[in-house]
């Protein structure tokens, strides 16, 4: 169970035991991933193209970090735009299909048709329809938390316990009362658990979409390390690729603690 | 008014795979303003369905029920209904939760929030405001759904085995503090049980049901003083209503047995 407090950030201080000691061999884990990179590159095992050092890294920070940074904020804000644009209209549509029956059985078809489509076999079109820019990426990222919500937040709804219902019903709840009072907050973990899955898969349609798309971000950053054979840009964007998904996922887990304390 | 409940001869039939089943025939019964009425018989014998026909939401397909007067076609505000789990809202601390019947029928919340801590400090749960229901024990928790009933203040509680998921002791703690309750409150009570020792310790008068399809068997005044001694659920006279009860309702369904209508397999109908 997890500890609340008004605080929710001070999770990450007060630590029990245990938890220390977890930390600290999550800690040892990434120290012993820098040891294996850092053999690597100065006992010279792999080739001088396929890793940087930690010097070489330095040295691209200190020449580009704005434009780094830049292509970082592109991402970061790429992703976030998705996620949320994408969520909020899934959770519409799912408000919606709850509400109209019809409409429910006018969309499940669709729903059936689009969602096992990777939404990356589309990223060709969405650069073809909405260009080469920060529309084409970001709708892709749309497209594929849409889907992933929509699905997700119609399980959420239809997995309301019926004695909560049935509590509100005899009370004479109305429609309009029995979703906002009942089913969306009775479906908030499940949401939550949806939200962090869509987010982390809003951040990779986005990086793969910048590939293609030559728009900037962090997947362009990749994308040119590659070409020009330039581990330290490569291994950079990977690196910072890795740590926007990391920090994004803890901030929806922080901002999340409140909602679900009563879980 | 005199007569708070008033069921005429009312029928509950269910479609289901096996073809047809008949909850409840004809039943009728009468509950008078302040009363206390229990209803019992064998499981499966609809008296759950009886009471889902009186909420308004699952409605009688043949007969006539009234409350108040009125005949029942929807769930109203001078009703209060407590069922066999508490259903509190897990993500509401227990304030919100005793308060969501008052925010559904869009009353002023300040109004009554004198009223349902009152309530709570009855029923021993002061200090628990601000806890979550899966902070509190199952029956701390039938409580505060006791408390969620009568919140809005109705006038009749419609209860249906409401302590039947608890333990032994804490039914009977509850039985006692639900005696409490009724006397301070004055409510008209019409509480389903199968446990007839519950039903004699708790009610003035107990409706028997046959098997189903549920139908009036026998009504039995309980002639036990007010107010119940705990300790009278050690006496004879207690023992003797009891035992008279038990043996009707074995009659009833041997009588059904000899017919070759009794269907033991009880299901679950109301959903």
């Amino acid at each position: 169970m997890t500890r609340v407090t008004s605080k929710p950030w001070l999770v990450l201080i007060r630590l029990s035991k245990k938890q220390r000691r977890n930390f600290l061999l999550g800690a040892l884990g990434i120290a012993i991933g820098l040891g294996v990179w850092l053999a690597l590159v100065y006992f010279k095992l792999v080739p001088k193209y396929a890793l940087p050092t930690p010097v070489e890294l330095g040295k691209l920070w200190q020449r580009e970090s704005p434009r780094l940074l830049y292509n970082i904020w592109l991402t970061v804000m790429r992703a976030l735009c998705g996620f949320a644009l994408g969520s909020i209209m899934a959770l519409f549509v799912t408000f919606i299909r709850s509400w109209i029956p019809v409409i429910d059985t006018f969309i499940e078809p669709i729903v059936q048709i689009f969602k096992p489509v990777p939404p990356l076999v589309l990223s060709p079109f969405m650069i073809i329809w909405f260009g080469s820019n920060n529309k084409g990426v970001i709708t892709l990222a749309i497209w594929g938390s849409f889907f992933l919500m929509l699905v997700e937040g119609h399980e959420a709804l239809k997995a309301t316990p019926l004695v909560y219902l049935r509590a509100a019903s005899t009370l004479g709840e109305s429609k309009l009362g029995m979703r906002l009072r009942v089913m969306f907050p009775a479906a908030i973990p499940h949401l939550i658990g949806a939200m962090r899955i869509t987010l982390l898969l809003g951040i990779n349609l986005v990086i793969l979409g910048e590939f293609s798309a030559a728009a900037g971000g962090i997947g362009e950053i990749i994308v040119h390390g590659y070409r020009f054979l330039r581990p330290d840009l490569l291994f950079f964007g990977v690196l910072v690729g890795i740590a926007v998904a990391v920090v994004l996922d803890l901030l929806v887990r922080i901002i999340s603690i409140r909602l679900r304390r009563w879980v | 008014m005199d007569e708070v409940i008033v069921v005429e001869k009312v029928s509950k039939v269910y479609a289901s795979e096996r073809g047809p089943v008949h909850a409840i025939d004809r039943f009728s019964m009468k509950v008078k303003e302040g009363d206390f009425v229990a209803i019992v018989g064998p499981s499966g014998c609809g008296k759950t369905t009886l009471l889902w026909g009186l909420t308004g939401l699952h409605p009688f397909n043949g007969g006539k029920a009234y409350i108040l007067g009125e005949e029942v076609d929807k769930p109203r505000k001078d009703v209060g209904i407590i069922f066999q789990q508490a259903n509190l809202l897990p993500w509401r601390n227990i304030l919100q939760n005793v308060l969501f019947p008052i925010e559904i029928m869009k009353e002023n919340i300040a109004d009554y929030e004198e009223r349902v801590k009152d309530l709570l400090d009855s029923v021993e749960l002061t200090g628990f405001e601000n806890h979550y229901p899966r902070e509190l024990s199952g029956g701390m928790q039938q409580r505060v759904s006791i408390v969620r009933a009568l919140s809005y203040d109705p006038k009749v509680l419609l209860m249906d085995e409401p302590f039947g998921a608890l333990d032994a002791y804490t039914r009977d703690e509850m039985d006692t503090l639900l005696l409490g309750i009724w006397k301070k409150t004055k409510k008209t009570i019409a509480f389903v049980t199968h446990r007839i020792e519950e039903a004699v310790y708790l009610a003035n008068k107990v409706y028997v049901m046959t098997p189903r399809p549920g139908t009036n068997s026998a009504v039995f005044d309980i002639d036990l003083p007010r107010p119940r001694p705990e300790g009278i659920t050690m006496e004879q006279k207690y023992f003797e209503i009891v035992a008279e009860i038990k043996k009707r309702i074995v009659k009833d369904v041997e009588k059904q047995k000899e017919e070759g209508v009794y269907q033991s397999q009880a299901y679950s109908t109301v959903t």
